[in-house]
């Protein structure tokens, strides 16, 4: 209900305004059911071709970060794992400052092939090659080992930067500001066409997620225990790792990194209802794709005409709302 | 029943084990007892088939364990390990509700409920099922942790409950109270292994005790045959004295006095 309300509010919210009223309109005409148009042919244009793909986009990449950050913190029995810790945002990010900063003589081809989009396809492709390097470094005699994981996403990551840091020293003032607005993220790049490219990639792991369910709580007592209960703990990693990598991966390909949903999104569902994950995973992906959209809308029109960063965002209103979780944490005695 | 035919283990050149076999009928309860590193852990691994013996076969029902998939051995055996962390806090219910994983695929059954809430009612943590499991003290802990071990078998005719020390660290109530209840699990028919290092509890509770020496077996059979002067120094390295006590079938255990001459 929640994500409808803030769907239809960030529709009609913006440079042009679109009123309640004329936003079923336009719908309704669209889809045929009615002829009537009581609204502007502009106002049409905008819904259609911005608001909607634009709105359609942080729904997608909300749920993703949100079900992948829940995912991945039952997996790693860690309440501050995030889609970042095991190298999938700084793998991306490296690779997208690589074809920012070296993308016209080095990746000439890439370039000539994807277009616009070659920046994404940089982007996925180091998201996936880090995690499973990450992922690799963990492996020891066919099990992969949770703490190693961790470990070896630390190593990693810092590695990125390092070269990300490399990059940014050779980079020009002009790419520069194209790799700081890359690194705070953006859905300003929404089209009905980046919509599409982005949902099965979102779509699969929403879908399957769910069904790890029950294996992530019993993982709460422990890999050993977890196997005493039947669990497949080997197939269970490597799905929510493949699964995560895929959701968040493709998202920031399409919108840059963005902070913080992936990480309090679950920790605001375990608070207000339950820990378990036939709850915390779906209900995590709703309320992920509900507060990304809002936050992209304040991203719009607070500094209107321009537009802020959407992680600055994400950041400004998730650290507090983290801090305020820790505290009450503490007083439960959670840990 | 459980057929454990002259097994070994070793990690790297070290024998764990060395050619131990015994069996574990149902109904009936075996404590092992052996001093620090014996290789009591280990053989309970082996049993719980985290690890494969080197040498020697475990048959569980007939089945060579090793043929057995993780699934269908949850089915028929429950493991309560030594280290019972929780990284989310959940309720007791949902957590004795795990116990249950192994028999329903998305939604739990009636009987699911049903059993969790019998459990519950028989190891005494009902009046807490709301409450987090956080929240609790170390006995109950170990207490909802036993529950969600039974849970899993409740229902299972010819199934087994391993425990690893179970009884580490609680008090006296707690301690018999974790007992009496693996002790009535066996009284119903269910087969229990449990690794204790009190050899009084060992001996007031166990139908029948193993005593393990760096990986050999030294002593299998009844408590009151196991438990004499000899074993119990050649397990431990210590003197004891054995006092009899009335209402008990079996001697008290009496540390000698320590004399490091």
């Amino acid at each position: 209900m929640l994500l409808l309300a803030v769907i239809v509010v960030s529709a009609c919210v913006g440079a042009v305004s679109i009123t309640f009223n004329e936003f079923w309109a336009i719908l309704l005409h669209q889809f045929g059911v009615s002829s009537t148009n009581h609204f502007d042919p502009q106002q049409e244009a905008v819904l259609l071709a911005l608001r909607i793909p634009r709105v359609l986009l942080g729904v997608l990449i909300g749920a993703g970060l949100a079900i992948s950050g829940a995912s991945l913190q039952g997996l790693f029995r860690n309440p501050l794992a995030e889609p970042g810790l095991i190298g999938i945002s700084s793998g991306a990010s490296l690779f997208a400052v690589l074809m920012i900063v070296l993308g016209a003589s080095l990746f000439h081809n890439l370039q000539a092939q994807f277009g616009y989009y070659a920046l994404s396809v940089a982007a996925f492709t180091g998201a996936c090659l880090t995690t499973f390097l990450v992922y690799r470094i963990s492996v020891h005699r066919g099990k992969s080992n949770i703490t190693a994981l961790l470990l070896a996403g630390i190593a990693i990551n810092a590695l990125a930067f390092a070269f990300v840091g490399l990059m940014t020293y050779l980079a020009t003032d002009e790419q520069l500001r194209n790799i700081t607005f890359w690194n705070l993220g953006s859905l300003g790049g929404a089209s009905w066409e980046s919509v599409l490219t982005l949902l099965p990639f979102v779509g699969i792991p929403l879908i399957v997620l769910p069904f790890m369910a029950k294996s992530l709580n019993a993982f709460a007592l422990g890999e050993t225990q977890a196997s005493h209960m039947g669990i497949r703990i080997n197939r269970v990693k490597s799905a929510v790792i493949i699964l995560s990598t895929m959701a968040v991966g493709a998202s920031v390909a399409v919108s840059g990194t963005i902070g913080f949903i992936g990480l309090i999104i679950p920790h605001i569902i375990r608070m207000l209802f339950s820990a378990d994950h036939r709850l915390v995973i779906p209900a995590s992906a709703l309320l992920g794709a509900a507060v990304l959209t809002l936050a992209d809308l304040l991203a719009r029109t607070i500094v209107a005409p321009a537009e802020l960063p959407i992680g600055i965002i994400t950041a400004l209103v998730g650290a507090p709302v983290f801090i305020y979780i820790i505290i009450t944490y503490h007083r439960k005695k959670l840990f | 029943m459980i057929i454990v035919d002259n097994i070994s283990y070793r990690v790297g050149k070290n024998n764990l084990l060395k050619n131990v076999g015994f069996r574990i009928h149902e109904g009936e309860m075996l404590v092992i007892i052996g001093a620090n590193g014996a290789g009591k852990s280990t053989l309970l691994k082996l049993l719980c088939g985290d690890q494969r013996p080197h040498s020697g076969s475990i048959m569980i029902n007939d089945s060579p364990l090793s043929q057995l998939s993780s699934a269908q051995l949850a089915a028929i055996r429950a493991v309560l390990s030594q280290h019972n962390t929780l990284s989310i806090s959940f309720t007791v219910r949902e957590l004795v509700m795990m116990g249950r994983y192994p028999h329903y695929e998305l939604r739990p059954r009636p009987i699911d409920y049903e059993i969790a809430d019998a459990v519950m009612a028989e190891t005494g943590i009902a009046a807490f099922a709301e409450r987090d499991y956080g929240t609790l003290s170390g006995g109950e802990q170990q207490r909802v942790q036993l529950a969600r071990v039974i849970a899993q078998i409740y229902d299972v005719p010819d199934s087994y409950l391993f425990l690893d020390e179970p009884v580490n660290g609680l008090d006296l109530l707690y301690q018999q109270r974790i007992l009496n209840t693996a002790r009535l699990l066996a009284n119903k028919g269910h087969g229990v292994v449990c690794v204790l290092h009190d050899i009084n509890l060992a001996a007031r509770f166990a139908d029948k005790i193993l005593i393990l020496k760096k990986g050999e077996m030294i002593a299998y059979g009844l408590p009151s045959e196991v438990i004499t002067c000899e074993n119990i120094h050649q397990a431990f390295g210590i003197n004891v004295r054995l006092m009899d006590e009335e209402h008990s079938k079996c001697p008290l255990v009496i540390p000698a006095v320590y004399n490091n001459n």
